[in-house]
């Protein structure tokens, strides 16, 4: 061998193509007209897109009974996708040499890819039976039979496979998934605790579990096998995954990020983290790392739906809008992005009713209806099973605004069956709220890991006569279970509770005369069930501080405050906010929001303020805190000013609970009114205005009586406790004189 | 595709679940640790930490084994003393913990873990002046460690020290103001001292510090009941139940105040737990004194024929059984909710037969055929007596007598009413129309003081009711 051609192939075996090219052409040019020179110089010009297939073929031609150059050719098409010109050239490459096992392979393997395991079948067997120590082929072999149904067959070839690479863990992974195909996943699960400290037999045995649906010991099996093989990114992202979808772990985001570096590349997985930043409240972070995935990837709409809920929960939420529409633009029919974009224009200025049935309509119209329909309701005056469909029934907005009213609620009249996440243990540690949803309930029925239809069957199985989903749709809902109708009738009720479901299968939305006054009906696929006070009963938390004094008496300035998020303070909010604060000398503003935490963020928000021309020292910006601490700081307070158009709900409660009047802008949305309704009900109906500026006038001429806000401070907690807001027997007749009359409408339809 | 090492470092993966047992993945832990149990050499090391997890998974007698491997492999640790001494005092055996305490401390004097431990132990063992000395090092040496000062106040108690124990959970209290553990054991003393305007104050500060725990409100709600502050103690009792929404005694009480619907009757839970002695915790002073239906029940049985099975509902102790053994020879069968209660009727040697059930559940199955059915004080944890006179009815030989007792309620409406108490009064027309339904003819149904409650006679009513026809 010259030193030219020694050169080339030295190229040529570490990817220095344009050098392996230069080395080959000088050989050629030195006299050196081999064949495998040629060839070679062929190889790099492939690889460089210059025309090295024209002198293959003219190779081939040239040495008609040499196999290399169309094996060569063959490789080039595959590489380039094209199998159909591939198999071609790996058959020539066999008329000449029926059984160079490269070609038997790559035939096979191009054959699998282009959905024709029966062509590749004959091959694979001949490369097998030729070279039976090599594991690629009894690995292709197991998918050829995998395809063609011969499960058995195909089990044996995975095991051979795997038992001459036991240390690979794709081998691995393809011999427990041919084992799920042969229904023998548990002898493969026995055979793979065999060997508790091989990490490719974990991970094997950690995907198999996920697979039969066992997320917790496949959990743990990945965790094993991720602690003995630190560096492989195989179990790690095997775990993420796991892990993702089974969102009860609490250390989920290491396991993810851990994944991401170790297989950069996997877009998917690189999505995910962005999510699961998002729901551990790192927005800044995860908007990031979509920007980024965006820049490089293209617009795909599953990361327009996380960019868009990052970006409103920053408060950037015409930025979240037009990246939700965006999402609706590429992919029309996508339930995610018409979702997401509802939830996003629900925050943002302008927030239109009627628009907002209409992207409903179009996310209910993605969904899939596989059920039949359910027999008709019957017994008007019976006893009923009613459904509660929700992961929240617990220390959550949910939890704090519903559970007494069931508490409440007449057992003789209704059984309560709570469809749900895991029952919650018992003791110290577990949830409070979630386990008086648990006392109050005659069945819990853990629904969590189950997909809509599946729910939808499981709680027609149950007998469910009334079902009131109180999940929504986004954040782990289970809304969609309603579009097969889990019972006869359905309810919508708190949790997500923005705006019409949209769903035609959504009987009733639970309401009252404050949240949708008369005149409200064309903004709702559902029929409007009002009940004659509040919508909502709200259960004050047993550790809630005392009432302060109200702080002005001992500063001599009033406080204003809110207490709520970030998603909901938009650019007009804070120059309503700033117009108080000027109409009010000396006056201070607190706002909190868990994503002040960021402190980049924080600087934001206190940047809008300045731009109003409110000097920073009026303002203290406070980031999350626990729920009592939170709670305790209305003695900071001494009005809240409200949200729009997406006004408090919970804290709106806590703020009267905590004697903290609040001042409210009712808006034209669902989620622009629950202040409202909450005023009316404690009496504070004239703390409730039309537009902003009776907001602005409102807040300036409550401020501007101390006393009476001292006296209001005093008196607030018991209107709560005592008047329709906090009022549970009161609620709960009310509830259930509601919920019957729906019961009675479809029997009397039925 | 990167490959898998071929061997894993054995003290990363032993610190790897030592990392999953701190964070309480027990299943994750017991997979790791199975694993590396298999090729590593064993070592106490190990052992302690598969004993560790063998607790946390509630096996206590598996843990302690295996720190007896360990142990006899490594006799001069402490920590591996006290381990084990933890895991028999979780299998009940305190004298053999008591031995691995005292080792321990005589391994490592100065560790105040083991002393505390000690001590708790002695107290348990009823040494409690050697407990005192014992606990008093102990948090001398360490005056933060929580378990130790809950151990020396209780040692303090017991050797009639109330007030000093007071102050020494009052310190610990001021040094751990957010531990819900001593604020209920500080109200806790107070009111088994009848301090209860100190139980007040002391459970209000821990609820006015976000510390207060179902526990500490309930006991805030005994406190204000004893007090006479009974719409306080109604609220209490429900933010006690918001806490713990499962616990059976609290809906009672909560439902007694009249703050939820009633449940038609006592649940099982509820009476258990008050004659079981749980009483101790919220009203010992509820179970009455001068109980009459024993005599009563003599008086009105005296010269009549009573020979046949006895049926004694809410036998408790066997009060009934001992007043009436010579005039109704029996068989006697007793029933009641309380496997304490019970094992002191055994001890009476009057029954032939004890059954530890709820009244309704034990008297739907069978029939009897008794000459003599008895319920003393029992059909007050009962609303309406309907459906259970109807089921004694079906125990009943022909001509058998049905005795019970009720606390009387004035008027007929309501027929019956959960009282604050957390009993129920029944009006006499109940009781006659009960019996009415059950075809049982009323032979006697008189207005009778049942007993006694804080010395203020308890009006009630004593009935004879007899089956069909001789």
């Amino acid at each position: 061998m010259s030193r030219a051609t020694e050169q080339g192939c030295a190229a040529l075996a570490s990817g220095a193509w344009e050098a392996a090219r230069a080395a080959f052409d000088a050989a050629v040019a030195a006299g050196d007209d081999s064949g495998p020179t040629l060839l070679n110089l062929a190889l790099a010009e492939d690889r460089l897109g210059l025309d090295g297939r024209g002198r293959m073929r003219a190779l081939a031609a040239l040495h008609p009974a040499w196999d290399e150059p169309p094996l060569r050719l063959a490789e080039s098409f595959r590489r380039g996708g094209e199998p159909v010109a591939a198999m071609d050239a790996y058959d020539a490459a066999l008329a000449i040499n029926p059984n160079r096992p490269e070609a038997l392979l790559g035939f096979g393997a191009v054959a699998l890819l282009a959905g024709e395991p029966a062509a590749a079948l004959p091959r694979l067997l001949r490369a097998c039976a030729r070279t039976p120590d090599a594991a690629e082929g009894w690995d292709a072999l197991g998918l050829a039979w995998r395809a063609l149904g011969a499960a058995a067959a195909a089990e044996d070839a995975a095991a051979q496979a795997q038992t001459l690479r036991p240390d690979h863990f794709g081998f691995a992974l393809r011999r427990a998934a041919a084992a799920l195909a042969a229904g023998t996943a548990e002898a493969e699960l026995v055979r793979l605790d065999a060997a508790p400290l091989d990490p490719v037999a974990a991970t094997a045995r950690g995907v198999l579990l996920a697979e039969l649906g066992r997320s917790e010991d496949a959990a743990a099996a990945l965790e094993v096998a991720s602690a003995l093989a630190p560096d492989a990114p195989e179990p790690a992202a095997a775990l993420a995954g796991v892990l993702t979808a089974a969102p009860w772990q609490a250390d989920t985001l290491p396991a993810l990020r851990r994944a991401v570096a170790l297989v950069p590349g996997d877009i998917a997985l690189r999505n995910n983290l962005a999510a699961l930043l998002t729901r551990h409240q790192r927005h800044e972070e995860a908007r990031a790392l979509l920007e980024e995935l965006i820049a490089a990837e293209g617009e795909h709409p599953a990361f327009l739906c996380n960019l868009a809920n990052a970006l409103v929960l920053l408060g950037r939420q015409a930025a979240g809008v037009a990246a939700a529409r965006r999402a609706t633009t590429l992919a029309p029919e996508m339930h995610l992005a018409w979702r997401t974009l509802g939830a996003a224009l629900v925050y943002d200025e302008g927030a239109d009713a009627a628009e907002l049935r209409v992207v409903a309509e179009r996310a209910s119209a993605t969904l899939a209806r596989t059920l039949p329909p359910p027999p008709p309701a019957r017994g008007p005056e019976r006893r009923l099973r009613l459904g509660l469909l929700s992961n929240k029934l617990k220390t959550h907005p949910v939890g704090w605004l519903t559970v007494a009213a069931f508490e409440a609620l007449d057992p003789r009249a209704f059984a309560i069956v709570c469809l749900a996440g895991p029952p919650p243990g018992r003791g110290a540690g577990s949830d409070p709220v979630q386990r008086r949803f648990h006392a109050a309930a005659a069945e819990w029925h853990d629904v969590a890991a189950l997909a809509p239809a599946a729910i939808a069957a499981r709680a027609r199985a149950l007998g469910i006569d009334i079902l009131i989903d109180l999940g929504g749709w986004g954040d782990d809902g289970k809304l969609t279970a309603c579009a097969d109708r889990c019972a006869p009738v359905q309810i919508k009720w708190v949790g997500n509770q923005a705006y019409t479901t949209g769903l035609p299968e959504m009987d009733w939305f639970l309401t009252d005369r404050w949240e949708t006054p008369a005149g409200s009906e064309p903004f709702f696929t559902e029929r409007l069930l009002r009940l004659p006070d509040g919508y909502v009963c709200y259960s004050p938390p047993v550790h809630a501080p005392e009432v302060a004094p109200a702080p002005v008496l001992a500063r001599g300035h009033v406080t204003f405050g809110n207490f709520g998020n970030l998603a909901k303070i938009t650019p007009s909010v804070i120059a309503a906010w700033a117009e108080v604060l000027h109409r009010v000398p000396d006056s201070r503003m607190v706002v909190k929001a868990y994503q002040f935490a960021d402190t980049a963020v924080a600087a934001r928000i206190a940047a809008a303020f300045a731009a109003q021309g409110i000097a920073p020292a009026r303002l203290d910006l406070r980031g999350t805190t626990a729920h009592r601490t939170q709670l305790a700081q209305h003695a900071d307070v001494d009005i809240v000013l409200d949200t729009f158009p997406y006004a408090g709900g919970l804290t709106t409660c806590e703020a009267l609970w905590m004697g903290v009047p609040v001042v409210t802008l009712a808006g034209g949305t669902f989620a622009g009114r629950h202040s409202a309704s909450h005023l009316h009900n404690c009496g504070l109906g004239d703390w409730v205005a039309a537009d902003r500026a009776a907001f602005v006038a409102i807040a300036a001429a409550r401020a501007a009586d101390c006393a009476a806000l001292a006296r209001l401070r005093a008196e607030l907690r018991g209107r709560v406790a005592h008047g329709p807001l906090g009022d549970a027997p009161r609620f709960a007749a009310a509830l259930g004189a509601a919920l019957r009359r729906a019961w009675r409408a479809a029997c009397a339809a039925a | 595709m990167i490959e898998a090492p071929a061997t894993a470092d054995i003290s990363a993966l032993v610190g790897r679940v030592r990392g999953l047992l701190d964070r309480g993945q027990l299943p994750t832990a017991q997979r790791l640790l199975a694993a590396v149990a298999r090729v590593a050499a064993p070592s106490p090391e190990l052992w302690a930490l598969q004993a560790r997890l063998a607790l946390g998974q509630g096996d206590a007698a598996g843990a302690a084994a295996l720190l007896d491997r360990a142990v006899a492999a490594a006799p001069a640790s402490a920590s591996l003393r006290l381990c084990r001494a933890g895991a028999r005092a979780a299998c009940d055996d305190a004298a053999a913990a008591l031995q691995d305490a005292a080792e321990a401390v005589l391994l490592a004097p100065r560790l105040p873990a083991a002393k505390a431990l000690l001590g708790a132990l002695l107290l348990e063992l009823h040494r409690p002046q050697e407990a005192l000395a014992c606990l008093e090092e102990a948090v001398t040496d360490a005056p933060s460690d929580l378990a130790a000062r809950l151990a020396l106040a209780r040692a303090q108690e017991v050797c009639g020290a109330a007030a000093v124990a007071a102050a020494t959970l009052a310190e610990g209290v001021a040094q751990h103001p957010a531990y819900a553990g001593l604020r209920t054991e500080s109200v806790l003393l107070a009111v088994r001292r009848g301090a209860f305007e100190e139980a007040v104050r002391l459970a209000g500060a821990a609820r006015q510090s976000g510390c207060a725990d179902a526990a500490t409100l309930g006991l805030l709600g005994h406190a204000l009941s004893s007090l006479g502050r009974h719409d306080a103690a109604a609220d209490a009792y429900v933010a006690a139940l918001h806490l713990a929404p499962e616990d059976d005694y609290v809906r009672h009480l909560v439902a007694a105040a009249g703050r939820i619907a009633d449940a038609g009757r006592a649940p099982a839970a509820y009476v258990r737990a008050v004659f079981d002695g749980y009483a101790a915790r919220f009203d010992a002073h509820l179970l009455g004194l001068g109980y009459r239906v024993p005599g009563l029940a003599r008086a009105a049985l005296a010269g009549s024929d009573c020979a046949g099975p006895v049926l004694d509902l809410g036998c408790g102790t066997g009060l009934l059984a001992q007043a009436l053994a010579d005039l109704a020879p029996g068989p006697w069968t007793g029933v009641d909710l309380s496997p304490r209660m019970l094992a002191l009727a055994a001890a009476r040697g009057c029954y032939a037969e004890l059954h530890e059930a709820d009244l309704p559940d034990f008297l739907a199955s069978g029939n009897r055929r008794c000459s003599l059915v008895l319920a003393g004080d029992v059909l007050p944890y009962f609303g309406d007596l309907v459906p259970l006179f109807a089921a004694v009815a079906r125990h009943l030989a022909p001509g058998g007598r049905f005795v019970c007792s009720v606390e009387s309620l004035p008027g007929a409406d309501p027929p019956w009413h959960l009282g604050r108490l957390g009993r129920y009064r029944h009006a006499a027309s109940h009781v006659a129309a009960a019996a009415a339904a059950a075809g049982l003819q009323v032979a006697r149904l008189d207005a009778e003081i049942i007993r006694t409650e804080q010395d203020e006679p308890v009006p009630g009513l004593f009935a004879v009711l007899h089956g069909g026809a001789p």
